[in-house]
């Protein structure tokens, strides 16, 4: 498959200005204005191939949007290189725009006060696309995104989650190559989420559309994401498999063992016990202190055991202990 | 194609104006409280004589429609705050992110308010002068010069409130700018009186800034038509034009490295 984004030592510093506290630091700052630098994206590398749903994911502050708004040509590095679909993003800005989509979840690109279907055409016209082709796609996003019911609402009588899909059909009007979605599902019901997860999906499956995606919610990165890069402090902490995170961070595993016959007290050495009843028990196990093969001969030399299960803890728990180890 | 991608980003901002209509009407209501204040102060000055500085009373009302008209209306009152709240809210990232020139955009956006706010404006405050004052002379076959004048006169304010606006990248704040351009064009720009009211030596001074060529010359233009002058007004408004076009690409291309939108 074909390298669409190439990032290579990407670095991105901001000045802002330093100002001390209180009226004399006021004084100070108009005489002798002090900046700081602040580094939001610090050499990070990383390539992404055509197809791919990528979870690109930190703490706030972490880099994130800014690595998005290099790629999108809205920002400027620092140093380093990146090319997207071949393009310098800063340096092509407007050629590249008609090849990527982006969604900012907090920052609606849908004209307010009027129907979402004006803000489509607009696009349309904005990405030069021929007629018969705009209403071809326009009548297959309307359909995948089933959007037909408020197409003619204003946006501002919407709910959030149609809202989102309107937003989304839109940014891929022009079947953009790649698309960008900063926090997409940001603020959505499960059920609202749920469903644009699965839009996202169909859409990388139907379409090869490489998705970026940043989220808080580890639920669209298990859902969606095969590979998650994760960041902090502008640098990247790990780029792998999502499966693997949870192996690579975190010793701990999480055991469900269903007994034949009620147990009375639970009494295995070792293990936090999660949640428990007479003929259930889930508990985690950190195996740096004690072996799976010891755990289940201890259970199996114990207990009655209908069956049992082991899994590894939620992502989400192995990305809060990546936050807060660096 | 290409042409036609800003013409819908007129009609868009047309139809999005459309939803505030109220807005425009409530400023042209107050415009036209301001003429109604103007007839009765000119026409005490006009008490003892009929013609002030080449002015007859109908002609200085009209010229205050236009001026009034045209200054509520334009960039520096709201361009400026607009680019200063795209800079900072971090808006600016739906509008460098789709294929087409930022400046351009900015360009029929503004077009397009101004136009419906010209129009409303006019519209209402003329009628309070021709209730007031009567009519102008005027000959219809004067319009499209006129017009054409009004269109240069809005694209100079539009490219040096475009340039002040703009600063807003390396700015913490431009209101400042806002509020000293909004006061050099009420008085340098002619917008409360001719410039012939003014001691000569402001006058000529007057004259021949950009300031004066969005308000004084157009509305001058308008109540005392000659081909002579549109020639005029219109080669100093297109050097302007150019003048002051030149320094905002130069300055949005160099703005454009200076994005500074931090978070998400």
């Amino acid at each position: 498959m074909n390298q669409v984004i190439h990032i290579k030592n990407l670095r991105k510093e901001f000045k802002t200005k330093h100002k001390e506290p209180g009226f004399l630091g006021s004084l100070k700052s108009i005489i002798h204005p002090k900046t700081k630098t602040l580094t939001a994206v610090d050499n990070i590398s990383f390539n992404v191939k055509e197809g791919e749903i990528i979870a690109f994911i930190g703490p706030n502050g972490a880099g994130k949007s800014t690595t998005i708004k290099i790629l999108t040509g809205i920002l400027h590095p620092t140093s380093g290189n990146a090319k997207v679909l071949g393009l310098v993003p800063w340096k092509d800005r407007i050629k590249l725009a008609y090849k990527i989509g982006s969604v900012f979840g907090q920052k609606p690109q849908l004209w307010y006060h009027l129907p979402a279907i004006d803000t489509f055409n607009l696009f349309s016209k904005i990405y030069e696309l021929d007629k018969h082709e705009y209403k071809e796609r326009l009548d297959y996003l309307v359909k995948t995104f089933e959007i037909k019911e408020f197409l003619n609402t204003p946006v501002r009588k919407l709910s959030l989650g149609q809202r989102m899909r309107c937003e989304i059909a839109a940014s891929l009007l022009h079947k953009p190559k790649i698309i960008f979605l900063d926090e997409p599902t940001i603020g959505l019901d499960i059920v609202a989420k749920q469903k644009m997860r699965e839009l996202i999906k169909k859409l990388n499956k139907k379409e090869k559309t490489t998705i970026f995606l940043t989220s808080h919610d580890t639920q669209d990165i298990e859902h969606l994401c095969k590979r998650i890069i994760i960041v902090n402090h502008g640098r990247i902490i790990y780029d792998g498999s999502v499966n693997k995170l949870s192996k690579k961070f975190l010793k701990n595993k999480v055991i469900s063992v269903k007994f034949e016959t009620p147990v009375k007290k639970f009494n295995i050495e070792g293990v936090k016990i999660i949640k428990s009843n007479k003929f259930n028990i889930d508990f985690e196990l950190d195996t740096r202190k004690k072996s799976m093969q010891q755990l289940i001969d201890a259970l199996i030399k114990k207990y009655k055991i209908a069956d049992i299960n082991i899994s590894d803890p939620p992502i989400e728990e192995t990305i809060s202990l990546i936050y807060r180890k660096k | 194609m290409k042409i036609l991608k800003y013409y819908e980003i007129w009609k868009i901002n047309l139809l999005n104006s459309l939803m505030y209509f109220s807005d425009f009407i409530f400023y042209s209501v107050f415009i036209g409280v301001i003429i109604f204040i103007f007839v009765n102060l000119w026409r005490n000055l006009y008490s003892t004589t009929s013609v002030i500085e080449g002015f007859t009373l109908v002609m200085m009302i009209w010229y205050l429609v236009l001026t009034e008209s045209m200054v509520v209306n334009i960039g520096g009152t709201t361009l400026i705050k607009e680019l200063n709240q795209e800079v900072k809210s971090g808006d600016l990232i739906y509008v460098l992110n789709k294929p087409y020139n930022y400046v351009a955009y900015h360009y029929v956006k503004s077009l397009c308010q101004w136009m419906l706010g010209f129009t409303t404006s006019f519209i209402i405050a003329g009628l309070v002068a021709l209730f007031f004052v009567g009519a102008l002379e005027f000959s219809l076959i004067t319009l499209p010069f006129i017009l054409v004048i009004l269109l240069f006169s809005f694209t100079i304010d539009f490219t040096i409130s475009a340039i002040l606006g703009i600063s807003a990248f390396w700015m913490e704040d431009t209101t400042s700018f806002k509020y000293v351009y909004e006061k050099i064009i009420f008085i340098l720009g002619g917008m409360l009186i001719p410039l012939e009211i003014f001691p000569e030596w402001l006058r000529i001074i007057s004259a021949k800034l950009p300031f004066s060529y969005i308000a004084y010359h157009p509305a001058k233009l308008f109540v005392m038509f000659s081909f002579k002058s549109f020639l005029w007004i219109m080669l100093a408004q297109l050097s302007y034009v150019i003048f002051f076009g030149i320094i905002l690409v130069i300055l949005y291309k160099l703005a454009v490295r200076k994005v500074n939108l931090h978070g998400g």
